[in-house]
């Protein structure tokens, strides 16, 4: 009985320390038929008091999900100092995502505070997309969170 | 001019001004984006009302206008090598649309043509169409006897293919001197610039406008003169901002753009009538 709850107890124990291991995904985005169809996302990197620590950067990629449909582009934003790069996926339906963004917030010296991601593509028509990103810290992944603001 | 008159003409002179103040926009004049991956061009603008109103939305369009004409594409080119005796003696090189012409002090016997197309701009994949002149003349300028191939027939070469063919020049017993003392080889390439192949595979141009809890993109393709389709942000008075960025994915040159931007606040009416628009602010330029 002991040794039930003992395993029990060590499974919740790793699922709390693989949460904070495994990459967030955003891994179903649906981007409308009109030609400025835009999703916008928030993205807060933070020390989640989980021993990972502060954020240092916040690393990204894009993969678009369906063959010969629009390109797809994301831009992420940082607040402090602000900052916009882009990256593309110009070949949907390949499992080859882009290039991986690397942006850093500088709060009190540390990556932590809100990002912006906006998803948008080329021309009319649907497309999927998958976006991988990760808050590092020196010594894993910091606390991560996402909020979806606009879906088109 | 009576008071009927006048109200007609008062009338006329505000719904004038009404139409110029719907079609006025502001023009961010030319702008620049570099040709590193990700290179992105950050700006804010800011909406008031004024005497028509609060702002109701932001009206954006974009152009790219980082080609202008078929010379600022790489071109395609044909060269051919003209050999006596294995022995390269001329060489023509004509890009699309162009000629080149050579004249070689030769006399009776076999030349090998070789035409290729090294240094052709190997984005654009439509085959070349071309063509020769090809005289033997003596020292008179008439024609002797060439052989080997005939002028003005078309041919054909895709890119990295080679074409080979043996010219002959002889005597010719009919003109006087009978024997041929030079050559005359004019290379036609009569291929047009597939401007589309080229267009299609430049980078996208996109530009997104964003305010609050709202944005909105729009793009334009290089090589026309046509601004992207026109979007609203709607979100009022306040601070709007736009990206604007490419698509490219591999490191080239060609990645650059050179554009501009057009940006009105207008107001809610129907039609919409522009209200204070602020100056545009550049936040990043890369």
């Amino acid at each position: 009985m002991i040794n039930r709850w003992f395993k029990i107890g060590l499974l919740l124990l790793l699922i709390g320390k693989c949460q904070n291991i495994l990459a967030h995904d955003i891994p179903n985005g649906n981007l409308g038929p009109s030609p400025s169809a835009s999703d916008y996302y928030q993205i807060e990197c933070r020390n989640d008091e989980s021993g990972a620590g502060d954020a240092d950067r916040l690393e990204v990629t894009l993969t678009s999900l369906i063959k010969n449909g629009p390109v797809v582009s994301l831009q992420v934003k940082t607040e402090n100092p602000l900052y916009v790069t882009n990256i593309t996926d110009a070949v949907g339906g390949d499992k080859i995502s882009s290039m991986k963004a690397t942006v850093a917030n500088d709060n009190n010296g540390t990556a932590n505070g809100f990002y912006y991601f906006t998803v948008n593509k080329s021309k009319a028509g649907i497309q999927k997309y998958q976006i991988k990103f990760h808050c590092i810290s020196n010594n894993g992944h910091a606390g991560t969170e996402e909020r979806m603001i606009q879906n088109q | 001019m009576n008071n009927s008159q006048t109200t007609a003409c008062l009338l006329l002179l505000s719904s004038s001004l009404s139409f110029w103040q719907v079609g006025f926009a502001a023009d961010s004049g030319a702008q620049s984006l570099g040709e590193t991956l990700g290179s992105t061009d950050y700006f804010k603008v800011s909406c008031l009302g004024n005497e028509n109103g609060d702002t109701d939305h932001l009206n954006f369009k974009v152009i790219d206008n980082s080609f202008s004409d078929t010379n600022d594409i790489p071109p395609q080119v044909l060269n051919a090598h003209v050999f006596k005796d294995n022995v390269e003696i001329g060489t023509l090189t004509a890009s699309s649309g162009a000629n080149d012409e050579v004249a070689l002090a030769v006399g009776n016997g076999k030349y090998k043509l070789v035409v290729d197309t090294v240094g052709t701009n190997t984005v654009l994949k439509s085959a070349q169409k071309y063509t020769f002149d090809f005289q033997c003349k003596n020292s008179e300028g008439v024609i002797t006897k060439p052989s080997g191939f005939k002028n003005g027939s078309v041919k054909s070469i895709k890119n990295g293919k080679i074409a080979k063919y043996t010219l002959k020049c002889a005597s010719n017993s009919k003109v006087f001197p009978q024997e041929t003392t030079n050559l005359t080889l004019q290379l036609i390439n009569q291929s047009s610039v597939p401007i589309e192949q080229w267009v299609r595979y430049l980078p996208v141009l996109n530009a997104q406008v964003t305010k609050g809890r709202k944005t909105l993109n729009t793009s334009d393709l290089a090589g026309d003169s046509n601004y992207s389709n026109s979007i609203d942000l709607q979100n009022g008075n306040g601070d709007y901002y736009i990206s604007v960025n490419h698509t490219a994915i591999n490191n080239s040159p060609n990645n650059s753009k050179n554009y501009s931007i057009q940006y009105s606040c207008m107001n809610g009416a129907s039609p919409p009538l522009e209200t204070n628009t602020g100056l545009l602010e550049i936040l990043q330029d890369q």
